[in-house]
C-alpha cells in the first residue's frame, strides 16, 4: 500500500518536472535571442570563392546589441548591390571583425559610414569578415575584381598580424563546413551551451584536470608571427617585405591599408594613448609605399576623438576604452578614408598609386 | 577545487554515490575524509601537512585537556594550540605583512627588509578558526573531546567548508560524524537546489558584477563619479554574492551529503543598523569573534568603556582576519567605531528605520572601498573623490552589470514577502521545475567567460 501510495505521488511529480523543464527550456529558448549571439552557416560562395553566411540576420550581443542584416554575397549590412554603375567608385572592403562592425547597426558600418562620409559617388562592398587576414583577402580579390567589378581594395588593419599572408590549413575549412552544419541544425542557445562547456574563454578546447595540485604555470602565447622580443629585434621593412608584396601581386587595381590600431586603449585602469606598435607600423607603412599600397594612418584622428571624451572603441556591454571599434570609431575612421580614397582615385587613373 | 569548476560536479557525483552507498560510520567518514583531503590537494597537496599538523596538535591537545584537571595545565595546553595554529596562521598570513610594514625599521639596524613570498594555504583562515574554537571550547568545559580521531579529522577537513566556511563548530558536525545520516528525499533536494542557487549567484551575478568592478577600480580616476557609484555598488553585490554563492553551494552540498551546517548569510543589505549588519552578514565569523574574541576580551561586562575598546580590537582583528594589509585593519576598525558609536547614542533604537538603513549602507558601502582597494589606501581615496565630486569622466553604464544590481535589489526586497518560501522552490510548486531548469540553462549559457576565483579565497 505505501508503495502504491509513493509511486501515485512520484509519477505525477515527475510528469510535472518533466514538463516543467521543457517550458524552462521554451523560456530560454525565446528570450535568449535578446542575449545570445546566433550562428550562421556558411556557404560556398562562387563569386568570392569563399564560405560566406547564408542567412538574414545576424546578432551579436557580447560587445553591443546590434543585429545585422546579411546581404548577397554574405556581405554584413549590405542589403542590395545594384549593377555596377561607370561614375561611382566600387571598393572592396578587407579586413577582420573590425572591418565587418557585427557590434554596431548597419547603418553605424565602416562600409555605411565611408559611403555617407565620402563627397563623390562610392559604393563600399563591406566583404571582411570576422578571424580573415591577408591570405584569405588575397585568394577573393581576383574573383571579385571580376564578379563584382571592384575599383579598388581597402583593407582596415587593426592588428598587424592581419597582413600576413601564411596559408590556411585545411582543417580550418572543415571546421568551417562542420560548424555550418552545426549553426544550420541546432539553436543558437544550445550551441553556445555547448560551446562553454567545450572550450575556454580563449576558445581553446577544455581539458578537466584530476590530479593534485600545484598546477603547472601557463605558457605565454603570442600572436602568429610575432613571438617574445621581436619589437626589439627585428627590422619591420624585412618582416612585411614578402607579405606585402604577395599583396600587391594579387591585384593590378589600386589597393589602400588603412590602419585603425586600438589606440588609446584603456588596460588595467590605464589609458595608453601610445601604440606599442608604431614602430612596427612605421616599418610596414615604408614597405608598402615601395610596393605601391597606399596606407593611412588613422591613429591621430582615433586619439583626438577619444581626448574629446568621445572613445572609439568599446561598449557599455563591453568596456569603454577596449575592444572592438563603435559607431564612433567607424565615423572618424570613415571619414579619414573618404577623404583618402577621392586623393586615390583622382591620382591614380592608370589604376596604380 | 573551486565549486565552480566544471571537475567538481564529476568529483562531486562520484563522491556523492560512494557515501550513500557507505553504510558503516567508519568507510563512510573515512571515504569523505579522503575525498576532503584530495579536495584540498587539488590546489597543491604541499599544503596538506598544514591540515594535519593543525588536526593531530588539536586532537590530542583536547583529550590531554580533558584528561587534565589542573587549571594552571589545563591552560598550558590550550596555548601549545594557541600557538601552533597561530603560529601557523601568522606565519604564513602575516609574517611577509609584517616584514614590509617594518622594512624601515629592520633596514635601520641592517637586516634585509625583503619580503619572504610566502604562499598563502588556501583556507587557512577558516580551518584554524574551526579548529580553535574546539580546543577552546574543550578547554571551557563546553564540549566533550572528541575520541574518534577519524571523525575529528573529518571534521577539520570536511571539504564542502573548507576552504571558505561556513566557520562550523565542532558541536555542531562532530555528533552528525559519529553516525551515517539516514537519507532523506527533501533534505537532498533541498541541498541540490541550494547547491544550485549557490552556482547562479557566484556565476551569474558576482561574476558579472565582478566585470565591472574590476574595470572601474583599476582606474577610478578616469570614470564619472555615477560610474564610480555604480562601480561601488557592484562591488557591494559582488562581494555579497560571490561569498553568500560560495556559502550556499557549500550548505547545499553538505546536505547532499546529509549534514547541516549553520546559515552564513541573512540578506545583509537590510540591516537598518551595524549591530544588525553583523548579525547578517557572514554570520559564522561573527558569533565567532563574539564568542571567542569579544567575550574572551571580557564582552559588555567591564562596563561602558571597556566595552567600546573590546568591540573596536574585535572588529580591528576581525578586518585583520579577513588580509594582511593596513586597509583591512582600517575596514575592520571602521566597523567597530560604527558600533560603538550606534552603542553609544542608542541610535539603532531612536533611529526610523529607513534613515538607520541609508545610514547603515553608506557606512557599510564607506567600508567595501577600503575593502576593495585593499592595501591601496591612495586608490581609495580616490574611489571616496569620485563619488563626494560626482567628477566627470568616462560614463559606463554596463547593462548586464546593472540587471545583475537590480537581482540584488529585487531578492532583497522579496526575502521580506510572501515570496521568500517561494524563493527556495518547493519540489511540489508548479513553478520549481521551470525555474530549475532556466537557472541550469542560464548557467551554462550566459556565464561569464574567464576563470574568477571566489573572493575570500584569498583570506
Amino acid at each position: 500500500m505505501h508503495q502504491q501510495g509513493k509511486q501515485r505521488i512520484a509519477a505525477p511529480l515527475i510528469a510535472k518536472w518533466a514538463i516543467g523543464w521543457v517550458a524552462g527550456t521554451l523560456i530560454i529558448a525565446l528570450t535568449s535571442p535578446w542575449f545570445v549571439r546566433s550562428y550562421l552557416p556558411e556557404d560556398f560562395c562562387a563569386e568570392r570563392k569563399s564560405f560566406v553566411p547564408v542567412s538574414n540576420d545576424y546578432r551579436w550581443r557580447s560587445e553591443g546589441y546590434a543585429t545585422t542584416t546579411i546581404g548577397p554575397y554574405g556581405m554584413p549590412g549590405r542589403t542590395e548591390l545594384r549593377p555596377k554603375s561607370d561614375d561611382v567608385m566600387r571598393v572592396a572592403l578587407w579586413g577582420d571583425s573590425q572591418a565587418e562592425g557585427v557590434c554596431v547597426r548597419d547603418k553605424e558600418k565602416l562600409f555605411a559610414q565611408i559611403q555617407q562620409s565620402a563627397n563623390f559617388p562610392i559604393e563600399v562592398l563591406p566583404l571582411a569578415r570576422s578571424g580573415q587576414s591577408a591570405v584569405d583577402w588575397l585568394s577573393q580579390m581576383p574573383v571579385v575584381e571580376q564578379e563584382l567589378q571592384v575599383d579598388a581594395h581597402l583593407m582596415l588593419i587593426v592588428d598587424l598580424p592581419d597582413l600576413s599572408t601564411v596559408a590556411l590549413d585545411s582543417h580550418q575549412v572543415d571546421a568551417v563546413q562542420t560548424n555550418s552544419k552545426i549553426a544550420a541544425n541546432i539553436p543558437a542557445f544550445v550551441i553556445q551551451a555547448g560551446r562553454h562547456l567545450l572550450y575556454d574563454s580563449d576558445d581553446n578546447r577544455r581539458h578537466l584536470r584530476f590530479s593534485i595540485g600545484p598546477e603547472s604555470p601557463f605558457c605565454c602565447v603570442f600572436p602568429p608571427g610575432l613571438t617574445e622580443g621581436d619589437s626589439e629585434q627585428k627590422d619591420w621593412q624585412d618582416v612585411w617585405k614578402s607579405d606585402l608584396h604577395e599583396i600587391r601581386r594579387a591585384s593590378e587595381l589600386p589597393i589602400m591599408i588603412a590602419y585603425a590600431p586600438k589606440s588609446p586603449s584603456i588596460s588595467g585602469g590605464i589609458v595608453r594613448w601610445d601604440n606599442p606598435h608604431a614602430e612596427e607600423f612605421h616599418g610596414m607603412r615604408q614597405t608598402a609605399q615601395e610596393a605601391g599600397i597606399a596606407v593611412i594612418d588613422t591613429t591621430s584622428v582615433l586619439q583626438e576623438s577619444a581626448r574629446a571624451g568621445n572613445w572609439p572603441h568599446g561598449f557599455h556591454n563591453g568596456q569603454i576604452g577596449a575592444g572592438h571599434l563603435n559607431a564612433i570609431g567607424n565615423e572618424v575612421i570613415a571619414a579619414e578614408i573618404a577623404d583618402s580614397l577621392s586623393g586615390l582615385t583622382s591620382a591614380n587613373e592608370d589604376g596604380r598609386p | 577545487m573551486l565549486f565552480t569548476q566544471l571537475e567538481f560536479p564529476i568529483f562531486f557525483l562520484v563522491v556523492l554515490v560512494a557515501a550513500w552507498l557507505s553504510r558503516e560510520r567508519v568507510v563512510r567518514n573515512s571515504l569523505l575524509l579522503v575525498a576532503s583531503y584530495y579536495f584540498y590537494a587539488y590546489w597543491d597537496v604541499r599544503f596538506c601537512g598544514l591540515l594535519i599538523l593543525s588536526t593531530v596538535v588539536d586532537y590530542f591537545v583536547a583529550r590531554a585537556i580533558e584528561a587534565n584537571t589542573n587549571d594552571s595545565r589545563r591552560k598550558h595546553l590550550l596555548w601549545v594550540s594557541l600557538a601552533v595554529n597561530l603560529g601557523v596562521l601568522g606565519y604564513f598570513k602575516y609574517c611577509d605583512f609584517f616584514i614590509a610594514s617594518a622594512k624601515p625599521l629592520l633596514e635601520s639596524i641592517g637586516l634585509s627588509g625583503e619580503t619572504l613570498g610566502i604562499i598563502l594555504p588556501v583556507g587557512i583562515s577558516f580551518y584554524t578558526f574551526q579548529t580553535l574554537s574546539y580546543t577552546i571550547d574543550v578547554y571551557r568545559g563546553t564540549l566533550k573531546a572528541s575520541d574518534r580521531f577519524l571523525d575529528f579529522a573529518l571534521f577539520v577537513a570536511f571539504f564542502p567548508q573548507l576552504v571558505a566556511g561556513p566557520i562550523v563548530r565542532a558541536r555542531e558536525l562532530l555528533p552528525q560524524l559519529a553516525s551515517v545520516p539516514q537519507f532523506s528525499k527533501r533534505r537532498f533536494y533541498g541541498g541540490a537546489q541550494q547547491l544550485l542557487r549557490g552556482a547562479v549567484k557566484k556565476v551569474l551575478l558576482a561574476d558579472r558584477l565582478g566585470e565591472v568592478v574590476d574595470v572601474v577600480f583599476a582606474g577610478p580616476d578616469l570614470y564619472s563619479g555615477v560610474t564610480v557609484w555604480i562601480a561601488v555598488l557592484a562591488y557591494a553585490g559582488q562581494i555579497y554574492y560571490d561569498f553568500s554563492g560560495y556559502s550556499d553551494m557549500a550548505i547545499g552540498a553538505a546536505k547532499m551529503l546529509g549534514y547541516r551546517f549553520p546559515a552564513n548569510f541573512r540578506h545583509p543589505y537590510l540591516a537598518t543598523s551595524f549591530a544588525d549588519f553583523w548579525h547578517r552578514w557572514h554570520m559564522t565569523l561573527s558569533r565567532w569573534l563574539r564568542d571567542y574574541l569579544y567575550i574572551s576580551l571580557g564582552g559588555n561586562r567591564g562596563g561602558r568603556w571597556l566595552t567600546y575598546r573590546n568591540l573596536i580590537i574585535t572588529m580591528g582583528l576581525g578586518g585583520l582576519w579577513h588580509g594582511a594589509a593596513w586597509t583591512f585593519l582600517l575596514w575592520g576598525l571602521w566597523h567597530g567605531v560604527a558600533l560603538v558609536i550606534e552603542r553609544a547614542s542608542g541610535s539603532a533604537r531612536r533611529m526610523p528605520r529607513l534613515l538607520g538603513w541609508l545610514v547603515t549602507m553608506l557606512v557599510v558601502l564607506v567600508g567595501w572601498v577600503l575593502f576593495r582597494c585593499s592595501p591601496d589606501l591612495n586608490q581609495a581615496f580616490v574611489v571616496f573623490h569620485q563619488m563626494a565630486t560626482l567628477q566627470e569622466g568616462i560614463h559606463w553604464y554596463p547593462p548586464l552589470g546593472l540587471a545583475a544590481l537590480g537581482c540584488l535589489v529585487v531578492e532583497h526586497a522579496a526575502w521580506r514577502t510572501r515570496l521568500r518560501k517561494a524563493m527556495r522552490l518547493p519540489i511540489t510548486a508548479w513553478y520549481s521545475p521551470v525555474a530549475t531548469a532556466i537557472m541550469v540553462w542560464a548557467l551554462l549559457i550566459y556565464a561569464p567567460r574567464g576563470f574568477r576565483p571566489f573572493v575570500y579565497f584569498q583570506f
